[in-house]
């Protein structure tokens, strides 16, 4: 036989690192139902054959979900919206009518259902949208199965390998967490779709959204996989199989050196910086120490009401909770500067670094500090939790602020709220 | 019911990936906690905010607004909890 070429494809790199190993293409298993007649005595039958399958299609789902761990915010989220496009009555009503109406089998009848809104989906001829239709397809491509006897498409992966799907759904992904992989590459998705937030979720180097011949793609040989570049190499030459191997270790001993101790003092404990409470799931994944400095302005920007002290509370509290018994740090917002919210009005001055912000805005504007302190502190409960105030230049500053701290504890122990 | 309230307001969908699966997975079960009956309304087309196909089908993106109507009991703090979620890009950073 001959010896096929090397080919290279370019992809979104949407997980750092990178992967060598031998490909393992999974093809897509869809499942196209035949239209088949039933028997007028049989229509009850069926029906109930149809959510029964939807019954069992939710459980699985729902099982995959438990094995989730709870730092996995995005694909919990996905699981959950496929749990609820599960129940709902727009499409199963309509599968259920066209059993009774054209006697039709269960198969048939949600093929049609699914067709009706994913052309709807597709109308709107949106890039975005076509996220939704396969979400769609990958709930009924679900139920489908169930309803032929089969469950959740199981990967069967025992080795080590890259995996190359034509695409990712949230139970298929909660089910490659906990199989060995050196990379993923998969047919569909871009940067901010579903499939990027699954092969982030998987923290294997990924690329998505390559569209390879499938012909091309014979299983076991060589891939590279460069989570940097988004490039993927299959058969590639001896050279490009050393270098990458050199990056993938050194990416790998970087990463690892991130959580040794040092030499001479011990323990040198890392923490992580975040914007957004989305973070956590990264800062757990490299065993961060703590979070380090937790930059609450992002809550405030780029958008028409400021947060309510409920709104900042439930995002503190998820991170606290995350994130405990490991300290948090919190700094007051840090806005004025070159960063403002929407509503409020503030003057231009000459160097906007230097003027009204940080810390002198926030005592200047109590209605905005007073709702984040009290936030703040309600989160205290939950695990540690550290203040820090940006951009202090005077000791009447500090006072003051610590005022406001102190003024806030108390307003709140008096409301009967416990504190850490 | 006598107590029985009729709001109705507007909201933009200011996340940039729109009204997609897990932004309406968001929006629906907000929609549930509430006894009210709540629909979204896009270009004249209303759905039933606590189904998530139909909130999907909406093909809601950035700069769509969404006129949100609520009826019942529990229709304002509905409208309100409703809107805050749009407007807080349903949890999203950008």
């Amino acid at each position: 036989m001959r010896q096929r070429p090397r080919r290279q494809w370019h992809g979104v790199a949407v997980c750092a690192g990178v992967g060598i190993g031998p490909l393992r293409w999974v093809a897509p298993q869809a499942i196209v139902p035949a239209p088949r007649p039933i028997a007028a005595g049989a229509v009850r039958a069926e029906v109930a054959r149809l959510r029964r399958a939807i019954t069992d299609s939710r459980a699985t789902l729902q099982q995959a979900r438990a094995h989730l761990p709870k730092t996995q915010h995005e694909p919990r989220l996905l699981l959950d919206a496929h749990l609820l496009m599960h129940d709902d009555v727009l499409w199963v009503q309509r599968a259920v009518e066209l059993i009774e109406k054209e006697q039709v089998n269960a198969e048939w009848a949600l093929r049609c259902s699914m067709d009706i809104i994913q052309r709807a989906l597709r109308a709107a001829e949106h890039p975005a949208v076509g996220d939704r239709a396969r979400d769609v397809e990958q709930v009924g491509q679900q139920i489908l199965r169930v309803l032929q006897g089969n469950g959740m498409p199981r990967w069967h992966i025992d080795a080590p390998c890259v995996l190359w799907a034509d695409d990712l759904s949230p139970a298929q992904a909660v089910d490659l967490l906990r199989r060995p992989l050196h990379a993923l590459v998969t047919m569909q998705g871009g940067s901010n779709g579903h499939t990027a937030v699954l092969a982030r979720a998987l923290g294997v180097p990924a690329v998505v959204g390559v569209r390879a011949g499938i012909p091309e793609l014979s299983e076991g040989d060589p891939v590279i996989v460069d989570g940097f570049a988004g490039t993927v190499t299959l058969r590639p030459t001896a050279e490009e199989c050393a270098t990458a191997a050199a990056r993938s270790q050194r990416y790998q001993s970087f990463q690892a050196r991130l959580r040794q101790p040092t030499m001479g003092q011990g323990e040198l404990p890392i923490h992580a910086n975040i914007e957004v409470p989305e973070e956590i799931a990264v800062a757990q994944r490299s065993d961060a120490a703590g979070i380090g400095l937790f930059r609450t302005e992002f809550l405030f920007l780029d958008r028409r009401h400021l947060p309510s002290e409920q709104e900042q509370y439930r995002h503190y509290a998820e991170v606290v909770r995350a994130m405990a018994p490991r300290p948090v740090v919190f700094r007051t917002f840090d806005l004025g500067g070159d960063k403002l919210p929407g509503p409020r009005p503030t003057t231009r001055s000459r160097n906007p670094a230097l003027g009204l912000r940080a810390l002198r805005l926030s005592l200047r504007s109590p209605e905005l500090l007073q709702p984040q302190l009290r936030a703040i502190l309600r989160s205290s409960h939950l695990g540690p939790v550290q203040l820090l105030l940006p951009l202090v230049s005077t000791v009447d500053e500090l006072v003051e602020a610590r005022g406001w701290i102190a003024r806030c504890r108390t307003a709140l122990i008096a409301e009967g709220h416990a504190l850490g | 019911m006598t107590d029985a309230e009729h709001v109705v307001g507007e909201f933009v969908v200011c996340n940039a990936a729109g009204l997609h699966a897990r932004a309406a997975a968001r929006l629906a079960a907000t929609a549930t906690a509430y006894e009210s009956h709540i629909e979204v309304e896009k270009d004249g087309r209303r759905v039933d905010a606590k189904s998530i196909m139909g909130l999907l089908l909406l093909c809601g993106q950035r700069g769509t607004v969404l006129r949100i109507h609520a009826e019942g009991h529990d229709a304002t703090a509905a409208l309100t909890a409703v809107g805050q979620l749009i407007e807080s890009r349903f949890g999203e950073e950008v």
